[in-house]
């Protein structure tokens, strides 16, 4: 992008900056770090580049977290948030269908990266399946296979294991990725 | 900074922005420096760009990138009509708020009875 040779102070704040703004979308944060890039090095060609003016620019700037503060990260839970962890959390009461709802209106709204949303929509369901798989698969191993009077095998578990608390846990992880009103 | 003039502060600081528009375009750094000569208005300069994010996305600026003589392209500030608009509404309100905000701070109030 540049041809000059920057100082690693610089390289080191808008790394900082790229983490402090990791909430929002990613789109706004690619354009936050690369005005603040060029503000460096509009500031810089003035006043020379070097240790003790690069210190100055960067100190003028503010903390990388002041700058991501003031561009409004942690979205706040609007309607369209709360509908979508309401739905995933009783999701259970419409199997599958509910779960679907739910991941829409995540995918519906801005508040979260798309990151967050996939480990939201897809790592839950394999935690909770891979979790409910393990644990009766050792259960099972241990009694021997007859300790399961409700006739339901280890798979039929993991499966309604999924479908109870998958859709609360993508809930618990995405509420936690807002800010509270 | 005492918490009252960082509330005024931030409050006049997007106006101030578009008034610096008003009679020219103006890219990030110019307009963030000129700022920033201004005493107490600016604490943090990095902060500023957020908000000519927000004044862009609320249509009172736009931009356009242009080439430099030094260095890579820039991204220009243009004022739009709307923010023409509100800079024109603010500053007569601006004006009525601080003859106001001067009158008491400096009579104390003393003229209320005289003048009704």
């Amino acid at each position: 992008m540049t041809t000059m040779r920057r100082d690693p102070l610089v390289d080191d704040y808008l790394r900082r900056l790229e983490a402090a703004a990791g909430d929002l979308p990613r789109e706004r944060r690619k354009e936050l770090v690369a005005e603040i890039e060029e503000h460096v090095e509009a500031a810089l060609a003035e006043s020379g580049d070097d240790k003790p003016a690069v210190r100055d620019v960067l100190e003028r700037l503010g903390s990388p977290e002041e700058i991501a503060a003031a561009a409004g990260v942690a979205p706040e839970r609007g309607r369209l948030e709360r509908a979508a962890l309401i739905v995933l959390s009783v999701s259970f009461v419409l199997p599958g269908a509910g779960y679907l709802i739910g991941a829409g209106l995540v995918l519906a709204s801005k508040a979260w990266t798309g990151r967050e949303q996939a480990i939201g929509l897809l790592l839950s369901p394999f935690v909770v399946l891979a979790g409910a798989i393990v644990v009766l698969v050792g259960a099972s191993s241990a009694a021997s296979g007859d300790s399961f009077d409700s006739g339901l095998g280890p798979l039929e578990i993991a499966v309604l294991a999924v479908v109870f608390l998958a859709g609360l846990l993508a809930a618990a992880y995405l509420s936690s990725r807002l800010k509270r009103p | 900074m005492e918490p009252a003039l960082s509330q005024l502060r931030r409050g006049a600081l997007e106006y101030c922005v578009l008034a610096l528009l008003r009679d020219q375009e103006r890219y990030g750094f110019e307009l963030v420096r000129s700022l920033s000569a201004v005493d107490g208005l600016v604490t943090s300069e990095g902060t500023i760009y957020p908000l000519l994010t927000r004044l862009r996305k609320e249509a009172l600026v736009t931009t356009s990138w242009q080439e430099s003589a030094s260095g890579p392209p820039r991204r220009y500030y243009r004022l739009t009509d709307a923010g023409g608009a509100a800079l024109a509404a603010f500053s007569r309100d601006w004006a009525r708020f601080r003859d106001g905000v001067d009158a008491l701070l400096t009579s104390g109030g003393r003229h209320d009875h005289d003048a009704a």
